[in-house]
């Protein structure tokens, strides 16, 4: 006698296509409008920067927005300060190997930016300055802001058109995650400079590397599994029945 | 830009090409399973007169949970004068000869195996309780698993089509209350199964034998000699001897079977690096192989050379992210690279069963997860962990090789929690 096993081994979400087709529209729609208004994206970026005590200068035309860069100071290391740094990242690299008390992932990434620091340090030794000058590491956080902002709408976006998500929470997914990552970017941009500023430029690595794009992508990441816990909920709800093909 | 830059960028340039043919294989299972009609299983043949079957299960060291394996065989509904069951005690140094012992003498067709020479591991372990078995329907399950007669009958039922070599069912962890990690590997698991293997099953790829919760024809395996006790990774090698002679490997998704999955990082750590050293192994044995098969499709060897070198992939990012750490102290740096590798690392960081996180998010919707799917953006934090442990791995799988080492046996320690 045959018996089926768990429901959910034959169930697929039920797809309507049209709503799909409507939502891929509407989010190309969106996409072409962050092109077309980047400059006003851009601006509003700066407001906040200065409302923060940034300080904008200069800018810089980037698929025909003005993207501004923030007027930053590195604080200057001298040799021994760099050697302690040198030392200091090494040391803390094999002190979190084993570090009791803190959960072994997180000893990782710490040693992985202890790892950069270190490096860093010793790169500015031998070379005698920082990887960026304040000027250009300012110039190329800027950009990367605005490259993630062109780059997040289309890979959210894409990615939520394979599940049943309703067109407007698509695209509260992809203009809500927008609206996030301008104002983060904004804010931390000016912190960046805030730190650069009293730590100097063995900082600048592990910033950019690791609390610069990544931390985009991890938030957005974070609102799909806000949208996809919804709809994980929903299709085991009233609706259940509807929401579901089998086989 | 200098030579050195140039090197790198070049580096970089291939690590990312290869992660976007990951990603987009991903995807591509993702929507086909979720948008595309499924292969059915062999639910249709089951039958009341249940062929005999034989079930192996290796142990080294499993007093902790010994007992609740065999329990639940015991309390299962498959006729137990069609059952034999074979408990191997493979050098146990615990409590588990005791509790073979005592469910031996309860019970007849519970036939414990006792090792105490040769090489302990679970590919020896199962060579061994080959030769005392006579069911050509064989099952295997760690000690850690929960089968169910249901369970096994279904997972029996694919040796139906005289096409099949062996069979996977669905692992399920039971102990996702042990805490985040637990919880994590739930996720991942999902992926893994829900997603990865049915699609695979359904698109007429290669969706693999795990080694447990699974099932073979003792005379293939046997035939050949037994399975080879210096591989790690016995159940990909046995999936890849049996597509390239030929045989097909179904997967039952329907057929659930729980699991302990490690709750400690520790453990966990050890459990990846072991796979990847395995799964080294395999991939060096069996890459040429599958590209000149003559019983695989041009999708089938794309999808085989995909799963061989999956576990290159971690190091491959890691050294992609070393690449572009150089490029940015150069003073270097191109925003792309920094953004699409970021992109690679945050959105593809469970290494275990390879899901990126879109892949999870869909199986989370299959399976009616609910909050736990909240913890997507965690597995970031699993990155580096994740990355060092395959990376490893995969390194001692390349000293194995070049040294003509034979690996230990490295097994996962169970806390022996509670269903």
């Amino acid at each position: 006698m045959a018996r089926f096993g768990p429901l959910r081994a034959s169930r697929r979400p039920r797809l309507a296509m049209d709503e799909v087709w409507a939502s891929a529209a509407i989010l190309a729609a969106l996409e072409a409008l962050l092109v077309w208004r980047l400059g006003d994206l851009a601006r509003t970026a700066t407001g906040l920067e200065r409302a923060l005590g940034g300080r904008p200068v200069g800018t810089r035309s980037l698929l025909g927005a003005a993207v501004s860069r923030l007027d930053m100071h590195v604080a200057p290391l001298d040799f021994r300060q760099l050697a302690v740094w040198a030392v200091a990242g090494a040391a803390a690299v094999f002190l979190l190997a084993d570090a009791p008390g803190v959960s072994v992932p997180l000893r990782f990434i710490f040693a992985y930016n202890a790892a950069i620091v270190s490096a860093s340090a010793m790169v500015m030794l031998y070379r005698g300055r920082p990887p960026f000058e304040a000027a250009a590491f300012s110039d190329l956080y800027a950009r990367t802001a605005v490259e993630i902002w062109l780059v997040l709408p289309a890979f959210l976006g894409v990615l939520s058109l394979g599940l049943p998500f309703r067109w407007w929470e698509r695209l509260a997914l992809v203009s809500g995650i927008l609206i996030y990552d301008v104002l983060f970017s904004a804010v931390r941009f000016v912190a960046f400079g805030s730190l650069l500023g009293s730590l100097g430029g063995v900082t600048m690595a592990p910033l950019y590397l690791s609390a610069g794009p990544p931390l985009d992508f991890v938030l957005a990441v974070a609102g799909y599994s806000l949208l996809v816990t919804r709809l994980a909920k929903r299709v085991r709800g009233p609706e259940a029945v509807q929401s579901w093909t089998w086989i | 830009m200098d030579l050195a830059s140039a090197a790198l960028w070049a580096w970089l340039s291939i690590v990312i090409a290869v992660m976007l043919v990951y990603a987009v294989r991903h995807l591509v299972l993702t929507l086909a399973r979720v948008g595309r009609r499924q292969r059915p299983y062999y639910h249709e043949l089951l039958d009341s007169d249940e062929p005999p079957l034989s079930v192996l299960i290796p142990m080294h060291n499993e007093g902790a949970v010994a007992d609740r394996i065999l329990s639940h065989i015991v309390c299962s509904d498959f006729p137990k004068e069609r059952l034999q069951v074979v408990p191997v005690d493979d050098h146990s140094s615990d409590s588990t000869p005791e509790s073979l012992s005592r469910f031996a003498a309860q019970h007849e067709y519970i036939q414990p195996l006792t090792r105490r020479e040769g090489l302990r591991g679970k590919p020896a372990a199962l060579n061994d309780a080959i030769e005392l078995t006579d069911n050509e329907r064989t099952l295997i399950f760690d000690a850690d698993y929960l089968p169910s007669g249901e369970l096994m009958r279904g997972l029996s039922a694919a040796f139906t089509d005289p096409e099949v070599g062996a069979v996977m069912g669905r692992v399920v962890p039971h102990n996702t209350d042990a805490g985040l990690l637990a919880r994590l590997l739930d996720l991942e698991r999902s992926a893994g199964y829900q997603i990865d293997q049915q699609a695979r099953y359904s698109l007429d790829l290669l969706p693999q034998y795990g080694g447990t919760a699974a099932g073979f024809r003792r005379s293939i395996v046997h035939g050949w000699g037994g399975f080879d006790p210096r591989v790690l990774a016995e159940d990909t090698d046995l999936t890849f001897q049996l597509y390239l002679r030929g045989w097909q490997v179904a997967y039952a998704n329907w057929a659930e079977c729980y699991e302990e999955v490690p709750s400690t990082w520790d453990g966990r750590f050890r459990q990846l690096r072991r796979w990847a050293r395995g799964h080294t192994q395999v991939l060096a044995r069996r890459w040429l192989a599958v590209i000149v098969s003559p019983y695989l499709n041009g999708w089938q060897k794309l999808d085989g050379l995909l799963v061989l070198g999956i576990y290159l992939v971690p190091p491959l990012l890691l050294t992609g992210l070393v690449a572009n750490t150089l490029l940015f102290l150069n003073g270097s740096t191109l925003i792309a690279g920094t953004v699409v590798v970021s992109m690679f690392a945050v959105g593809y960081s469970a290494f275990g069963n390879f899901a990126p996180f879109y892949q999870v998010g869909a199986a989370g919707v299959l399976d009616g997860s609910g909050e736990r799917l909240l913890l997507l953006p965690l597995f970031f934090f699993m990155y580096f962990f994740n990355s060092l442990a395959v990376t490893l791995g995969v390194l001692d799988g390349m000293v194995d090789l070049a040294r003509r080492r034979a690996p230990t046996w490295d097994k996962t320690r169970r806390q022996g929690d509670a269903p």
